[in-house]
Order: structure tokens, then sequence, then C-alpha cells
């Protein structure tokens, strides 16, 4: 008699897509931190970056809180803090749009699934994906 | 009074319990539904085989691999087991098990996947355990 585990095919894809989230979720962590207020901070630092840039990185940084006082801490130049802040979320974009991306796929090529081998298949293609980002 | 240590055991001779101290007479009449040999054995590596204790044999089962397609198409063999062992597989994450009889050869399939403990028992022969990842 054969031992099977086997469940209804709506069962696994739902249990499938739970997974595909849950590690977007874990590798979006590599990139960006969740602790309390970091996410409006770090919002707070881009726009204050981007506008340190856009008036031509000016010498007196004064006018620009974020920028200033992350230079004053870091023994770094306004301009280092500015240029870093912004390629960190360039970064973020570039790699967030690439887990998103591989996320929806994922979920649709699961939803869309007719047998256990393609809701598994789905999940190994993100898994590569996200594993190489 | 001396230390006496006796290790009783049921019909199939598995030890059910040592006794260590100064009366065994109480003790065999206390258990007297079990046979007694003298000395300390456990149960984890021996059994009594014709009232002598002898150490219990390792199984043959063997698997055929250790990785498996969570598909529910793909398959583990496990093969060599003895004849009519319980078997139980379960899921390390979730604790979810699955188990039946099994005599020689059978396979195992899953569309969970996960880390899965493939497990046979069959006295006198030692448990047999391993671990088996479907992906």
């Amino acid at each position: 008699m054969p031992f099977e585990i086997t469940r209804p095919l709506e069962q696994l894809q739902n249990e499938a897509q739970a997974r595909i989230d849950a590690l977007a979720g874990q590798a979006r962590l590599k990139y960006i931190s969740t602790s309390p207020g970091q996410d409006a901070t770090y919002t707070a630092k881009l726009k204050d970056a981007e506008a340190y840039v856009a008036a031509g990185y000016p010498t007196d940084a004064s006018a620009y809180k974020w920028i200033m006082t992350e230079a004053t801490h870091t023994q770094m130049t306004p301009v280092q803090v500015a240029n870093r802040i912004i390629a960190a979320a360039n970064l973020w974009i570039t790699v967030g749009a690439e887990i998103e991306g591989a996320r929806q796929a994922a979920k649709v090529a699961i939803k869309v699934a007719t047998t256990v081998a393609d809701i598994r298949a789905a999940e190994q293609l993100f898994n590569t994906v996200v594993r190489d980002l | 009074m001396m230390q006496v240590e006796l290790t009783f055991y049921d019909p199939a001779g598995e030890i059910m319990c040592v006794y260590s101290g100064q009366n065994p007479e109480g003790q065999t009449e206390a258990l007297s539904e079990y046979a007694w040999v003298e000395g300390h054995y456990e149960c984890g590596t021996h059994y009594i085989l014709a009232g002598e204790p002898v150490e219990r044999p390792t199984q043959p089962t063997a698997l055929d691999k250790t990785d498996l397609v969570a598909d529910g198409v793909d398959v583990v063999v496990i093969a060599h087991a003895p004849s009519n062992a319980a078997f139980t597989a379960q899921n390390l994450e979730t604790g979810e098990r699955i188990g039946g009889l099994i005599s020689g050869t059978d396979t195992f399939s899953t569309v969970v996947p996960g880390m899965w403990l493939l497990r046979v028992e069959k006295f006198p022969y030692l448990p047999w355990e391993e671990t088996i990842n479907a992906v």
C-alpha cells in the first residue's frame, strides 16, 4: 500500500501562494528594514536627498536636515550622504520591482495550475529568482 | 544485603523494566507476569532471546533517495522493511503524519513540501529513521 500525502488542488494552490508571499517578504528584508518608523525615515531621507541634489549640491546643506545630520554623525560629506541615499533607493527600486514581478507571476501561475507539478514548478522558479537577487 | 539487578521482559523478549535493589523476591512476585534475567539490560539496546540477553539487530530497511519532488508523483522507495513493520511519515514542520503497516518494499509520496521523518519499527529490530526533503 503506497503511503501518500494528498491534498485538494485548491488547498495546495492556497498554501503555495502563502509560501510565495512569505518568501517575497524574506527576500525584501535583505534590502529594507521593517523596524518601527524606519519606512517613514527612509522616505524623508530620500525626499531630502533628492531636494539636495536638485538644488545642485549646495555647500551649505543646513536646509537639508536629514542630510546634514547624517553627514555630521558619519563623518561623510553631505554630497556623499545624498548620493548614498539615492543609490540605496535606486537599488531597492530595482530589486523590489524584481521581487514583486516574480511574486505576481508565480501567483498567477499557481492560480491557473491544473497539476501539483505545475504548482511546484512555479514555486521553484520563484525560489530561483529571489535566491539569485 | 546484596544489591541485585533484574531485567524483566515479556513473552516476545521485549524488556519491560529493570529492578535494582535488595528485595528481588518482592519484585519477581509483583511482576509475576514477566520473566526475568539477572543483570541490567536496556530495552533500547537489548532484548531477551531464549532466556539470554542479546543486542537488538539493526534493520535492513533502506531508501533509494532522500530528496523528493513534492508533486504527488515522485516517490521514495522504502525497501527491505521487516514484515508487518509499523511505518510512519511525519512532517517535521507541521507535525502531520501518515502511517500503516509495511512489509518489504513500498513507496512514499507527498504533495506537501518540507522535511519528512520516515520511521519503521518492528521488534526486536532497532527503530529505523531517515529524514527526506520534499521540495
